[in-house]
């Protein structure tokens, strides 16, 4: 029961110190301290090039820091194996500014992919795939190449791939850039859902309003430096 | 809902429509064919020399001079059964054959036609003296003739078979360099095509690697890949091999056999032979394999 409660209380994402440089090149980010809890829920904020994504990708396994230390799950980044980083990955739910979608693929197949690295059976995989393309509301476009898929469309693809896997942490770069605001309302419908249900959220978003809607904390990066701004609502209703 | 949505399982990496694909099946066919031909080329080089050998170890001819004009037919069958007495009671010594007027005839056909009546020729007569022994004394016989006949003289294969298993041993050794050569190219053929693929691929497989895929499971559907390359190669180049024996033998048939023999492969060689599309298969799955393990490790 203890050791339950140890793992509820360790924070999913902890960074000590840590800078980012790539190659020879200044530092994007600089000591850089960040203890994400179990089930939070932030936005991102800084101007462009502040290191949003440079940040969402230490948090996804795809950078390692040049000073510090990351520890994500309980593991520390830089002494984990490949296979063990693998498996944490599958944890995860990545939604990017620019999709990265495989434009050879259906929408289906796309949606499918994390699940078929988890080695479900198709059975399975067909079930929820349709389930959630049914929600996002592509279902009269899940055999299409998503090579001619909408940015919108794309961006809902892109969606249904990070969360198929019911992950314990979202990061999202701007997930709601490219819809119209109903279906914006409903993905961040959707955040707010997986987050009551234990998934942490990260939304790196430039959108003043989407942070003005939700009662969540902020991120804000800025030279080279975070700062975290407690929920804008709050602070409105406190006045 | 939509029924129509394809249920097919439809791989990540579009490997099948990599540029490189054409150039690595016409490598490995080719690789295959000079494969085939080289081990074939062991295979009859070995089955020849094994004649060879036998012959060299189990026989020996005899020479005795042809008769002349002095030499009254009763005279000279007196000689020959006299060289036939004295290897008959030779140690190691089977048996003693006179090679009859016919067989002559077919021996020097090549050379006088078949028309030429070889009795009408001085030619000596020959025996065939088959050994038991492969430690024969060909010297002590030899030296053990010429006191008992010296009209008769020992036609010693040796030392010129000898010569020519020489030449043949070096033969085998150049068909396993060149299918040494073979293999080597081949894994680099896979190993490089592999890497070029995986520099292509590089944003895709970025992408399944941050979704949670192991570099087991890129490295699997290059495995796939290089399975289906290298069986549908091997066939094509066995196939080609098997087109080029059956030229071959057919214009050996029309040649004299002779000393070479027969220019055809035994069942257990084509078995064998044939057995190269599934090992060419099993080579490109295993090394597109590693090669994609080793590759992700260095680049990711």
């Amino acid at each position: 029961m203890a050791a339950d409660k140890n793992i509820a209380d360790e924070p999913i994402v902890d960074m000590q110190n840590v800078s980012i440089r790539y190659g020879s090149n200044p530092e994007v980010l600089s000591d850089i301290k960040l203890s994400l809890a179990r089930g939070s829920f932030h936005f991102l904020t800084g101007k462009s090039g502040a290191g949003k994504t440079s940040l969402l990708s230490l948090m996804y396994l795809a950078l390692k820091p040049y000073l510090g230390t990351v520890t994500v799950f309980g593991t520390n980044v830089g002494f984990a194996s490949r296979d063990t980083m693998a498996l944490m990955r599958r944890r995860i739910g990545v939604v990017f500014q620019d999709f990265r979608l495989l434009e050879h693929l259906s929408a289906y197949d796309n949606v499918a992919v994390p699940l078929r690295i988890r080695g479900m059976s198709e059975n399975e995989i067909r079930k929820r795939v349709k389930e959630l393309l049914m929600w996002v509301e592509l279902d009269k476009s899940m055999d299409k190449i998503c090579a001619t898929l909408s940015g919108g469309e794309k961006q809902r693809v892109a969606i249904a791939r990070a969360v198929i896997n019911r992950p314990d942490m979202l990061l999202a770069d701007e997930p709601t850039g490219n819809v119209d605001d109903d279906i914006s309302q409903k993905l961040m419908k959707l955040f707010v859902e997986l987050n009551r249900l234990g998934t942490t959220v990260v939304i790196a978003t430039h959108s003043q309003e989407l942070i003005n809607n939700y009662n969540y904390p902020r991120i804000h990066l800025e030279n080279k430096n975070l700062k975290i701004f407690p929920p804008l609502r709050r602070v409105i209703t406190n006045e | 809902m939509n029924n129509k949505v394809s249920l097919n399982r439809h791989d990540e990496l579009p490997l099948k429509h990599d540029k490189a694909n054409l150039f690595l099946e016409i490598m490995m066919a080719i690789t295959v064919f000079l494969f085939a031909v080289a081990l074939s080329g062991y295979f009859l080089v070995s089955a020849l020399t094994g004649n060879w050998n036998t012959s060299v170890k189990g026989s020996l001819t005899v020479q005795i001079m042809p008769a002349t004009e002095t030499l009254t037919e009763e005279e000279q069958s007196l000689r020959i059964n006299k060289v036939i007495t004295y290897f008959e009671n030779l140690p190691g010594v089977d048996k003693v054959l006179l090679v009859s007027d016919k067989q002559m005839q077919q021996l020097m056909s090549p050379w006088l036609g078949e028309t030429t009546d070889i009795n009408d020729l001085p030619l000596p007569k020959l025996l065939d003296v088959y050994l038991t022994d492969e430690d024969f004394d060909y010297q002590q016989a030899s030296s053990g003739l010429k006191e008992v006949a010296p009209y008769a003289s020992v036609n010693n294969h040796r030392l010129w078979l000898h010569r020519l298993l020489q030449l043949a041993d070096s033969v085998k050794s150049l068909a396993w360099a060149i299918l040494l050569l073979v293999l080597i190219v081949c894994v680099l053929s896979v190993f490089y095509a592999t890497c070029t693929s995986l520099g292509i691929h590089k944003d895709i497989i970025e992408i399944l690697h941050i979704m949670g895929a192991t570099d087991d499971y890129v490295a699997k559907q290059y495995a796939y890949r290089g399975l289906k390359i290298g069986f549908f190669s091997g066939l094509v180049g066995i196939v080609m091999a098997f087109c080029a024996f059956a030229m071959l033998s057919h214009v050996a048939s029309d040649m004299e056999q002779g000393l070479i023999g027969d220019l055809s492969l035994n069942p257990l060689h084509k078995v064998m032979l044939l057995l190269l599309p599934p090992a060419t298969a099993l080579i490109c799955m295993l090394t597109s394999y590693f090669a994609v393990k080793r590759t992700l490790r260095k680049i990711m």
